[in-house]
């Protein structure tokens, strides 16, 4: 392999981290407070959706993120009425968001384009000053979109949030124990809500990423079960945002060997091959959770309602 | 100070209640599809009339509702059981997609040695043998390891899908279709009822009612469901908690298994992308609005068959997206569990600060 073939691989594998990056450190926000947010996959379609949208009409990508960002909110304020305020069964609320997200991405695109081929100009891949000339890691890294280098930014901002400041202790506390929390007069509530609108949001972003600088087009499903993924990296990464973005570049780079293997199967006829490699990054996601399974362990108040009248 | 809300149980609900909510939830979300259907410049009128008509109005439509109904009914009763030992299955959309692709690797394999009926039953019961084992790793993972069993499904899904993808233009590639990605066509069928009915929805009903039986009339029933409810309380009893959680992953895959195969031979004799259109998916809902009861699934299964039925010829006349079908059970989803929190809760407003 040339050095610009590993240099190439490892762009790609942060390019496809990015959205997970961010979907994940969203749901891993969310259920350090307690809400199991299983909708994370609706709303980056919703999300996805709408930022194509906004490209497509106006060509300004920087509201077109902003808009994926929106949704992502008005969605999260949804699933926490239900699950923090309703105390409804998080599992079915959040599949409830789900199927919300899938029908409705769908059918506005159906129904705005039809089957005419529509498509939008994708942002540009971006190189920093100096450090872009580093050999193999350079172009890796430092020539990238937008949202990437925002990527390095948040997560460590993140970790930082959650374990070190006044607000993230309130957090980690509201989810391990929300009673102890409310004696000592955390707004339990208050913490869920944040916790989860923000997780959302994050989601909302995450599938703005995926249309507006990976695929450049809508279609059924793009998200390619990413949000489903991204829950699975909080469960590998056990609930630490740097645990989960390692978890993120390994699911990026068994994706990006497999896509750089397309060029090879095509080369020599055989381009069915392409979906068999395909099926690699989910088997090693399956198998990464089992590695871990044995250490695990989840916040002990997740996905339980906090009644404050009754002991439960 | 300013107003709290806060939540009080219901005592004693009338019967009246159960039948209402979820009727208000379901046209609430029929009300919801109308403004979606304005939005796109359609007559919610016409598109309903067109609706009904396609899914009820006479014989040969009802026909295909049930036929549209059979895969619901088979996948929701599965789901149902094994929601009943409280571990959802999300991958009843991966384990139909083994089920059909088992189906017709038997078929292309014996269809020109061996009599229909032997390729039938060879492949049904493949099928629901990979269905089964499809489901049971994501329960064993759930029930040894403590694997969330809603990732596992969806990845396990997501393998189905990009194997079908594989063997359509691989090993399973019908020679002569130069374009399309398809299986040959596949010449043994079930036997027809009538039009394009086949035996599948027949015997989806009595497996359904078999089900039913074993889950409220036998002893294994009342373990599996104890387990469900109370895990503890079943440990203290001696009940094999994970056992049970296994057992009810195997069967609810082996029923979508079999929903694969009956859709393969029954409805479209081939196998092609176009099967995966999350009929999976849709039947976790028709689960949940079957309450997780066999028999009731079996009506909310003719129901969302017949939703189905009615937006295909809905989309004929007013040229709508059939995935307006997606957004209403979405709809009917939410609302209906809205409906669900307004039966069991009463929500009273209060004023000044009374804790």
């Amino acid at each position: 392999m040339t050095p610009e073939q590993i240099s190439s691989i490892l762009n790609l594998m942060v390019v496809m981290a990015t959205p997970l990056a961010f979907a994940g450190v969203g749901e891993l926000y969310a259920e350090r407070s307690g809400i199991l947010n299983l909708g994370v996959e609706g709303i980056m379609l919703m999300g996805a959706f709408t930022s194509f949208y906004v490209a497509h009409e106006t060509g300004n990508l920087l509201l077109a993120y902003l808009a994926g960002v929106a949704v992502g909110l008005a969605l999260g304020l949804l699933m926490a009425f239900m699950s923090v305020s309703m105390r409804l069964n998080q599992v079915i609320a959040g599949m409830g968001i789900y199927f919300f997200g899938f029908g409705l991405s769908d059918f506005m695109y159906k129904t705005i384009y039809g089957t005419e081929y529509a498509s939008i100009e994708k942002a540009h891949q971006i190189a920093v000053p100096l450090l872009s000339k580093i050999p193999i890691i350079g172009n890796a890294f430092f020539v990238q979109y937008p949202s990437v280098y925002l990527m390095y930014v948040l997560i460590p901002v993140m970790w930082y949030l959650l374990y070190r400041s006044r607000w993230g202790l309130h957090l980690r506390a509201v989810g391990e124990n929300p009673r102890a929390a409310d004696t000592l007069g955390v707004n339990v509530t208050l913490i869920r809500y944040l916790a989860t609108v923000l997780g959302a949001a994050l989601a909302g972003l995450a599938g703005a990423v995926l249309c507006v600088e990976i695929t450049g087009i809508f279609f059924e499903n793009l998200t390619f079960g990413m949000g489903f993924i991204a829950i699975g990296l909080v469960y590998f990464g056990r609930w630490d945002p740097l645990r989960m973005w390692a978890g993120t570049m390994l699911f990026g780079l068994s994706w990006s060997i497999a896509m750089s293997l397309q060029d090879y199967f095509s080369r020599i006829g055989k381009m069915h091959w392409v979906y068999f490699m395909l099926m690699i990054p989910y088997i090693v996601v399956l198998l990464a959770l089992i590695a871990v399974s044995r250490k695990a362990r989840a916040p002990a108040a997740l996905s339980k309602p906090y009644w404050r009248e009754t002991s439960e | 100070m300013g107003v709290r809300i806060r939540l009080e149980r219901r005592g004693e609900v009338p019967l009246y209640v159960y039948i209402l909510a979820p009727t208000g939830a379901f046209l609430l979300a029929f009300l919801m599809g109308a403004f979606l259907m304005l939005w796109a410049g359609a007559s919610p009128i016409k598109g309903y009339g067109a609706f009904l008509r396609g899914a009820f109005g006479g014989l040969k439509p009802f026909t295909n509702t049930l036929l549209r109904a059979t895969p619901f009914l088979l996948m929701a009763t599965g789901i149902s059981l094994s929601n009943r030992s409280n571990v959802l299955n999300i991958g009843a959309e991966g384990q139909y997609i083994m089920g059909a692709i088992a189906m017709t690797w038997i078929a292309v394999l014996m269809q020109n040695s061996v009599p229909g009926f032997i390729v039938i039953l060879v492949g049904v019961i493949l099928a629901v043998i990979v269905g089964a084992l499809w489901a049971g790793a994501a329960g064993y993972l759930k029930a040894k390891m403590g694997i969330n069993e809603v990732v596992v499904t969806v990845m396990l899904n997501w393998v189905a899908i990009m194997l079908l993808k594989w063997l359509l233009r691989g090993p399973l590639k019908d020679p002569r279709s130069q374009q399309w990605p398809m299986s040959p066509p596949i010449g043994p069928h079930l036997p027809y009822i009538y039009g394009n009915l086949n035996l599948g929805f027949v015997i989806a009903v009595l497996l359904a009612i078999a089900i039913w039986y074993v889950l409220f009339r036998t002893n294994i029933g009342f373990k599996l469901r104890a387990c469900g409810e109370n895990p503890r309380a079943a440990r203290y009893a001696g009940f094999n908690v994970e056992g049970m959680l296994i057992l009810s992953m195997l069967i609810s895959g082996a029923m979508a298994g079999m929903a694969g195969a009956f859709d393969v031979i029954g409805t479209f004799h081939i196998l092609y992308e176009g099967i995966v259109v999350g009929l999976g998916y849709t039947s976790i809902i028709v689960a949940l609005v079957g309450k997780n009861h066999p028999l009731a699934v079996i009506g909310s299964a003719i129901m969302f068959g017949a939703i189905y039925n009615g937006v295909t010829s809905m989309q004929s006349v007013t040229q709508l997206s059939y995935t307006l079908s997606k957004c209403i059970e979405g709809m009917i989803y939410l609302f209906f569990l809205i409906s669900e929190f307004l039966v069991l809760y009463r929500i009273r407003l209060i004023r000044g600060d009374a804790s």
